[in-house]
């Protein structure tokens, strides 16, 4: 019976909806392969950090984040 | 809807029905809005983060506030079965709608919309609907009036509404831009906007594989397409639990961009745009009726002025530099657009639309009575209509007892009109292609016409020209 549906039979705003879904699943796996890059950064060298702290973060050892550490 | 009406009891905005959250009513002349649970937690949140108080002190959200004294809340619970919450708005007059919007103004109410879609998606929060029937302009300023539309979407890496957005915002956008659409026509045709086939179609063949419509038109056109092609298929778990804001943060500024670069581009032009240097006057008689225009917006000091035929202003700047509240209306798009930058720019009180008088917008929507006529909003103290009487006898073929028929119904108190004789050279440059004879078009013709709605309070011939300015004032 579907396939006497006619075209246009659908919700005005669903290639949008498809096309946001279509982004969010490329933008999500650029994300989750560019953690997978930074996991294997991190097994190659292991002292290696995420992300290099700020000039400023190391420049003043007493800032809040690490006098919260510190506590 | 224009002016809330006195009233001792609720009455329900007509066209405020379709969201199942709350609607909007006046009382006494106020204007509330009854809304469920839901819809009140997210608002005390909101207000609780100091979101809510920043985007009023902005003026981007209407001045809103919780009835909490408990005498009107009891009368309001009353007289709204099923709802315990109510909000109360500052009035805004008169209500204006995108079809009445030049491209300016509606790139404008877009961003807006945009701006708080982006803060409310940080928030964790999310607009129901993205269609300029929610924003309004105080002014030359777009300020956002649904504040019922909002909700905490399952999916924050979807915005369900940027359907709805795109047909009512981006697409008449590109269409007026590129394909040199109406805001009008587009909107008149179908209140929610045209669906992607129709844009894709007027773009034509050739013309939707541009660049810069491939995420917006062609592509949601081609998916849809398929999608339609298949209809046992769906969106793999669409409704799937996601707090990963990204992917619509990311498209929302990638939006933003764009309607800022439509923007930016465009240029309002056409004939009418240059009336003020094409017109006969010369500087002692343009001077000379500036002067006599604002002897008489101080000797009726009316709150409210309606400028009709207004081109790009000039004498609505001049009465809102008088202090009144002005709307100005042009059928001339390109002239609205250069009017509402210039009000914009020094923040004047100014309301400019695109409305025809002869033609102008109809009552229109569910029951012909969820948007009303222009006619319905427009009343003022004061009417404009000065170097415009020549256009309404010869464009619009109306009769002089026509045309003051059109001003009773638009002017509450006072009327200052400018006669053009026939043997005006703008009148000539009008008539040049047209057999029929205007003689009867005399400054005697227009006193006996007038006289039977209006009192002639004062005549002012204009120096070095052959024109008269009549002040009116309705009987």
């Amino acid at each position: 019976m579907n396939a006497f549906l006619p075209l246009g039979y659908i919700d005005p705003g669903s290639g949008t909806i498809l096309l946001q879904v279509l982004l969010a699943a490329l933008i999500g796996s650029a994300a989750f392969m560019g953690k997978i890059v930074a996991f294997v950064k991190r097994l190659i060298r292991p002292g290696a950090q995420a992300s290099p702290p700020s000039k400023s973060a190391s420049a003043n050892e007493d800032s809040p984040g690490e006098q919260r550490r510190a506590a | 809807m224009s002016t809330c009406p006195s009233l001792s009891r609720s009455q329900r905005v007509a066209g405020s029905f379709r969201d199942p959250s709350g609607y909007v009513f006046y009382r006494d002349g106020r204007v509330f809005r009854a809304i469920d649970e839901p819809c009140y937690e997210i608002l005390c949140n909101l207000e609780a983060s100091g979101l809510l108080a920043r985007w009023t002190l902005a003026n981007r959200v209407v001045s809103t506030r919780f009835v909490s004294e408990r005498g009107l809340r009891g009368a309001l619970e009353e007289e709204h079965p099923g709802y315990r919450r109510f909000l109360e708005h500052e009035p805004i007059s008169p209500v204006s709608f995108p079809y009445e919007w030049s491209f300016s103004m509606l790139a404008d109410a877009a961003l807006l919309t945009l701006d708080l879609q982006l803060e409310l998606v940080e928030a964790g929060y999310s607009l129901k609907d993205g269609t300029p029937f929610n924003v309004q302009f105080r002014g030359p300023s777009p300020v956002f009036i649904d504040l019922a539309s909002l909700e905490r979407p399952r999916r924050m890496d979807l915005w369900y509404a940027l359907g709805q957005f795109n047909r009512t915002f981006l697409f008449p956008l590109l269409l007026h831009r590129h394909r040199g659409w109406d805001l009008r026509s587009y909107f008149w045709g179908n209140l929610d906007g045209r669906d992607l086939d129709a844009v894709v179609r007027s773009f034509g063949r050739f013309g939707r594989w541009l660049p810069s419509l491939w995420l917006d038109v062609t592509l949601p056109w081609l998916l849809q397409r398929s999608a339609e092609r298949r209809p046992k298929r769906t969106v793999p778990e669409h409704s799937r639990p996601s707090v990963n804001r990204e992917p619509v943060r990311l498209n929302l500024q990638r939006l933003r961009h764009k309607i800022e670069k439509l923007r930016k581009a465009y240029r309002p032009a056409g004939l009418w745009t240059q009336y003020t240097t094409l017109c006969n006057y010369d500087d002692h008689a343009e001077e000379g009726k500036k002067s006599f225009v604002r002897r008489l917006l101080q000797a009726t000091l009316p709150h409210t002025v309606l400028d009709v035929g207004c081109n790009t202003g000039e004498y609505s700047l001049l009465a809102a530099e008088a202090g009144c509240t002005v709307t100005a209306v042009d059928q001339d798009p390109a002239s609205i657009d250069v009017l509402y930058r210039r009000a914009k720019a020094v923040a004047a009180p100014i309301l400019p639309l695109v409305v025809d008088v002869t033609s102008p917008s109809p009552a229109i929507g569910f029951r012909l009575a969820e948007r009303p006529s222009f006619y319905q909003r427009a009343q003022a103290d004061c009417v404009f209509a000065l170097a415009l009487i020549h256009h309404l006898v010869v464009s619009g073929n109306l009769s002089l007892a026509a045309v003051r028929d059109l001003f009773d119904d638009l002017t509450r108190e006072h009327l200052f009109l400018e006669f053009v004789p026939p043997d005006d050279d703008m009148f000539r440059r009008l008539t040049r292609f047209r057999h029929d004879s205007f003689e009867h078009l005399t400054p005697a013709a227009c006193r006996q016409v007038f006289a039977e709605r209006f009192a002639i309070v004062e005549e002012y011939p204009v120096p070095h020209s052959k024109r008269i300015l009549f002040w009116m004032r309705k009987r």
